[in-house]
């Protein structure tokens, strides 16, 4: 099972779902091995504290929805870069923000019948809640392991952080991503425009999406994503909670178990098929304006 | 001895699962099969040592006596049950690719409140039975399935398969989805095996699986600790095995993703 990490600017281009609605099938980008340290090296480092961006990790403040998702992700990389750095003026330079579980824009039964309030309080209150306990700890354990020298606990901590720090980026997104069934209105605009355009229409984008996602084995996400360098929209799996790489993300959704099965079981097309009926576009479109 | 008259109640007020009248046979055939066993008397069943098929059974022994000698007769036993051999039945090879659920062998609510009747019938009925079926399609599809190898002899032979690109750049469709489904259908096979509604807690003290945990653990507690910290510690979906090494005799406690089976490893699965 080769890692491909050499290759993976080259893969990411080349094997991201974007082609026209003629294809045969949607193109399945094969989910990301790569380390901690690969997509930190998207980011070039910056030894500049001033240049973090002031927000931590999202809040439910409009302004912040702009740029949400991409600050959230620069500012956990710059963060866990410098944790990586050797560095001590670096590590003293950068002190730890605590990850903060962000309130949700709507109650926990906002989102029925597509996502029932039971999942809805579980999935934020529980298993989001779990991922910033543990980015929280994690990346204590990292900082000390760092001021110590020891490099054996500093390699095996890039998992737990990798994984707590994934699974809160990439909630934070979610919780955005979606909206109760009253307010949804298709995708409009730009956005509207470079979907048919990738995609060939909305419908076909959702059926690719939601092939994807259902395919996943075990955990993951299904996204939507921009890539940064061609700004063409693509749709990309990844495994457990792996954040986006090769681009940013838009709209995700989650596959885990623990998002859907108290409600659907085992039939997850049946959990993707409602979820469209209550994504938000319009907080959608605004991710894609801001990384254009 | 099964009780003829089983009490109704236990002393701490649960219902005595042998009141279930499919409780009573099935524990009634368990009961029969530990007294025809030749091995040794067995007073209640423990699951493990009681699916384990006997070659297992022999490779354990035979590594914890330290038997594994080509010039002995145990030694050859061995060596001649290679790695791929099948630690819990059904054991035999279906050519044509038509394997079938093994049924659950008690009641699915007998193993409550440590888990759940509907929980155990989601589990074995629609996500064992989905693995298995998905198992028989891949099946189909692979090359080379000539119907003389077992289920775990074709899993730890895929890494090879695995290793050939084919000319998308990725290994064969229906080699992954075997890795998929045949992992969940070897690992689930093995799970509903080693419950029982009336275990017994702890491997039969001085036999081979007993050494066999002490010797490579430490002691039956030091096991519990690292295989419950194992489980409780999987990123995303996945498995805690106890595996054993035919070719050392070791056990130890491993992890795995999703459906990936210790098969592939030339490892066998004892417990997940």
């Amino acid at each position: 099972f080769s890692r491909r990490r050499e290759q993976a600017s080259e893969t990411c281009l080349t094997l991201k779902s974007n082609s026209p609605p003629s294809s045969a099938r949607p193109v399945r980008f094969r989910p990301s091995q790569q380390e901690p340290a690969a997509f930190l090296e998207e980011e070039a480092p910056s030894s500049d504290p001033e240049d973090s961006p002031p927000q931590q990790q999202p809040t439910m403040a409009t302004s912040s929805l702009l740029t949400a998702g991409r600050s959230a992700c620069k500012s956990l990389l710059q963060q866990t870069q410098k944790s990586f750095l050797s560095s001590s003026a670096a590590a003293a330079s950068a002190p730890l923000v605590a990850a903060k579980l962000p309130d949700l824009p709507y109650d926990y039964a906002a989102l029925e019948p597509a996502i029932s309030g039971e999942i809805m309080e579980l999935h934020h209150s529980k298993h989001h809640q779990a991922y910033v306990n543990g980015i929280n700890a994690a990346s204590e354990q990292m900082l000390d392991a760092q001021a110590k020298g020891d490099f054996a606990a500093m390699s095996k901590l890039t998992k737990a952080i990798n994984f707590n720090a994934g699974g809160h980026l990439n909630h934070s997104i979610f919780w955005t991503n979606l909206c109760p069934k009253r307010d949804y209105r298709p995708p409009e605009g730009k956005l509207l425009a470079k979907i048919n355009e990738n995609f060939g229409s909305l419908d076909n984008l959702q059926k690719q999406l939601s092939a994807m996602t259902v395919g996943v084995q075990g955990s993951g996400w299904g996204w939507l994503g921009l890539d940064r360098d061609t700004k063409q929209l693509f749709v990309q799996t990844m495994p457990n909670q792996d954040p986006l790489s090769c681009g940013v993300p838009l709209l995700g959704i989650d596959i885990w178990e623990h998002a859907y099965y108290l409600q659907y079981k085992n039939v997850r097309p049946d959990y993707v098929k409602a979820i469209w009926e209550i994504v938000n576009w319009k907080n959608i479109e605004e991710r894609y304006e801001a990384a254009l | 001895e099964i009780e003829t008259e089983p009490r109704r109640l236990r002393a701490d007020g649960r219902k005595h699962p042998l009141t279930h009248p499919q409780a009573r046979t099935h524990a009634r055939t368990l009961a029969a099969a530990a007294r025809d066993s030749s091995e040794q008397k067995r007073e209640t069943t423990f699951p493990l040592e009681m699916a384990m098929t006997q070659k297992v059974l022999a490779a354990v022994l035979v590594a914890m006596v330290g038997l594994a000698k080509a010039d002995s007769p145990m030694g050859e036993a061995a060596a001649a049950s290679n790695v791929t051999m099948c630690a819990y039945e059904p054991c035999d090879i279906q050519a044509a690719a038509d394997y079938t659920v093994p049924p659950l062998p008690y009641p699915y609510d007998s193993l409550e409140p440590e888990i759940d009747n509907q929980t155990m019938t989601f589990h074995h009925d629609r996500h064992f039975a989905g693995y298995t079926k998905k198992m028989n399609k891949a099946l189909a599809d692979m090359a080379g399935m000539d119907g003389t190898s077992t289920v775990e002899e074709m899993m730890s032979t895929l890494p090879t398969v695995l290793a050939t690109a084919g000319p998308s750049g990725e290994p064969d469709a229906s080699a992954t989805a075997f890795r998929k489904n045949g992992g969940g259908y070897l690992n689930h096979k093995m799970y509903f095996a080693t419950m029982s509604p009336e275990p017994q807690s702890e491997p039969t003290p001085g036999s081979p699986l007993a050494q066999a945990i002490d010797t490579s653990f430490g002691s039956w507690a030091d096991f519990q600790e690292e295989m419950t910290n194992a489980a409780a510690t999987v990123f995303g979906s996945g498995w805690a095995f106890l595996v054993l090494d035919p070719v050392t005799g070791e056990l130890s406690v491993i992890q795995k993703p999703n459906q990936d089976s210790p098969y592939m490893d030339g490892l066998i699965p004892l417990l997940g």
